[in-house]
């Protein structure tokens, strides 16, 4: 397979049940350092396609290796929705994250992952997946309450006059294997609805970065950095609608750059030191 | 299995082509719709590559210049793209025939690929090219009496407002919505074009769906645009009130599918280009 503008895309995984991934390597006699882009799930997803490929594209000119890819039965990667759990795409991070090891002979990886993408992260460094540090970009941290609202932006649409404006707010009917448009299982529903990000320790991961608004606190993840987004940053949770596309702005191409900078000088500091959580330990106690 | 291919200049583009490498069937090609990437409104496009699969007919998704994970190339737009797109299938994987389309923009790359290149035999118009007119007006009117007089003044109010945003739009230079901005021709020349299409052979399945109530209403518009061509055994169209534009409920995106399915089969059937 050849290369695409800089990045070759690629299956990972085996079988049947194949993962479409992009892969950016750096320039030769780059840093040794990968990252893994876990991307948003639904219709984020799509609406952060071409924003999380120009990422990538930064990431990897400034010296680290990427990797982009599509969660079994989402986006490009084979399967329907319906066969996507939150097992499945515990899976799904680490095939990515093996794959960009031995392809970008990477000797530490990091994982940045993208709104809702932190609900598996988290899942799969909870069950020991290991990384050298989690980057989460403006996180989805309680999936409960985020599928409520998706629930509920579901059924505005479903009734939307602007979107059926024939039916007159006449709602077409939904069912549990739909959501944002989306054929999904029940059990993913079930599944990351009982994820909580932060809420159990990650013995793989020595620690956590954030890629956040202003002012956005997250109490509950114990993050050791921030980096704060610029106004002309595109909100890739603002919207439910998909057929809107957004991009690096130049206020966050300096953002991105801050944190490839930051990724390469903590490097030597990414080997596996578990992150305990006290507050777990106390329980524990 | 499906197959990555880079192709396009510098082979900087990408699809994915799927089905049996052995069908003799036309290969389906489906540009990305709008800003919407190739996988499709709702992965709409996987759904159908899986389906048609089933029956080894292949299909090749991919991003145009500047959409999902596409470069901008300089003198490639869309259109160069699909020819692009046709010309490697056709190189590289022995697709002499073609079926181009899909929703909205990509159902508008299907016909001016058609009327440039005779390997297209066929085309997926899923709310295509639409000239308004007397049923249109018909059915708009039609439908205002129906909701009684009490949504009278609202509807009085918002015809309006239209009418004072068109002579606003029209006061800075900025004319309001009109079939040239999506590349269209002008109604006679769609005319011309789509009757030398079906001249020549060309079968189309054309799908007209509630959320493109601004410019298509009432199923008879459609022969009025396009006239007695428009009731060849060549032409298939359904008119969809009910659905939105980009088929975002899965029961409507499944009544595409199969729609889509039954169609390909049964052109299959009848064979391609008579």
């Amino acid at each position: 397979m050849g290369e695409a503008g800089g990045w070759t895309p690629q299956w990972i995984g085996s079988g049947a049940r194949r993962l479409y991934s992009a892969l950016h390597l750096a320039p030769k006699g780059a840093s040794g350092l990968g990252v893994v882009l876990v991307p948003p799930l639904l219709h984020e997803q799509f609406r952060s396609r071409r924003l999380v490929t120009q990422v990538a594209i930064r990431l990897a000119a400034a010296g680290i290796s990427c990797l982009r890819f599509d969660f079994r039965g989402s986006g490009d990667s084979d399967g329907p929705g319906e066969c996507m759990d939150l097992a499945s795409m515990r899976e799904d991070v680490g095939i990515a994250v093996a794959a960009l090891r031995d392809a970008a002979d990477a000797d530490s990886v990091a994982a940045l992952a993208f709104r809702g993408g932190a609900l598996p992260l988290s899942a799969w460094l909870e069950g020991g997946g290991q990384v050298g540090r989690a980057v989460l970009w403006e996180p989805v941290v309680d999936g409960a309450a985020w599928i409520d609202e998706l629930v509920e932006a579901d059924a505005v649409e479903l009734r939307s006059t602007v979107r059926y404006p024939l039916r007159r707010g006449r709602p077409v009917e939904s069912d549990q294997a739909q959501l944002m448009g989306f054929g999904i299982s029940p059990r993913l529903r079930q599944d990351l609805s009982r994820v909580q990000v932060g809420s159990t320790a990650w013995p793989g991961c020595p620690g956590a970065w954030g890629v956040l608004r202003p002012g956005v606190q997250l109490p509950t993840l114990p993050l050791t950095r921030v980096f704060e987004l610029p106004a002309d940053a595109a909100h890739i949770g603002d919207s439910t609608r998909m057929d809107g596309a957004l991009f690096v702005s130049p206020g966050l191409q300096r953002v991105v750059d801050a944190l490839a900078l930051a990724l390469l000088q903590a490097r030597p500091c990414m080997h596996p030191e578990p992150w305990v959580d006290d507050r777990v330990e106390a329980r524990g106690a | 299995m499906s197959q990555l291919v880079t192709f396009g200049p510098g082979r900087q583009l990408v699809g994915i082509l799927s089905g049996d490498p052995a069908s003799s069937a036309p290969l389906v090609v489906l540009p990305n719709a709008g800003l919407i990437p190739r996988a499709g409104p709702f992965r709409l496009h996987v759904e159908l590559a899986e389906r048609l699969a089933v029956h080894g007919i292949r299909t090749f998704r991919f991003d145009t210049p500047g959409v999902g994970e596409a470069p901008r190339i300089a003198g490639c737009g869309m259109r160069e793209a699909t020819i692009a797109a046709l010309d490697h299938l056709a190189g590289h994987h022995a697709a002499e025939r073609f079926v181009v389309g899909g929703v909205c923009s990509a159902a508008d790359l299907g016909w001016a690929t058609a009327t440039c290149d005779r390997r297209v035999v066929g085309l997926l118009m899923l709310d295509g090219i639409s000239y308004t007119g007397f049923w249109f007006h018909f059915a708009r009117v039609g439908g205002a009496l129906r909701r009684g007089p009490r949504a009278w003044s609202g509807i009085a109010a918002r015809l309006l407002g239209r009418a004072a945003a068109g002579v606003a739009a029209a006061a800075t230079g900025a004319p309001p919505f009109t079939a040239s901005d999506r590349g269209w021709p002008g109604r006679r020349e769609a005319r011309r074009q789509f009757a030398a299409l079906v001249r020549r052979g060309t079968r189309s399945l054309w799908v007209y769906t509630g959320g493109y109530a601004d410019l298509f209403l009432h199923p008879r518009q459609f022969t009025a645009m396009f006239g007695r061509v428009a009731l060849d055994r060549r032409v298939e169209m359904h008119y969809w009130p009910d659905c939105d534009h980009t088929f975002y409920a899965r029961r409507h995106r499944e009544r595409l599918l199969d729609t889509i399915e039954q169609w390909m089969l049964e052109q299959g059937r009848t064979g391609w280009g008579r």
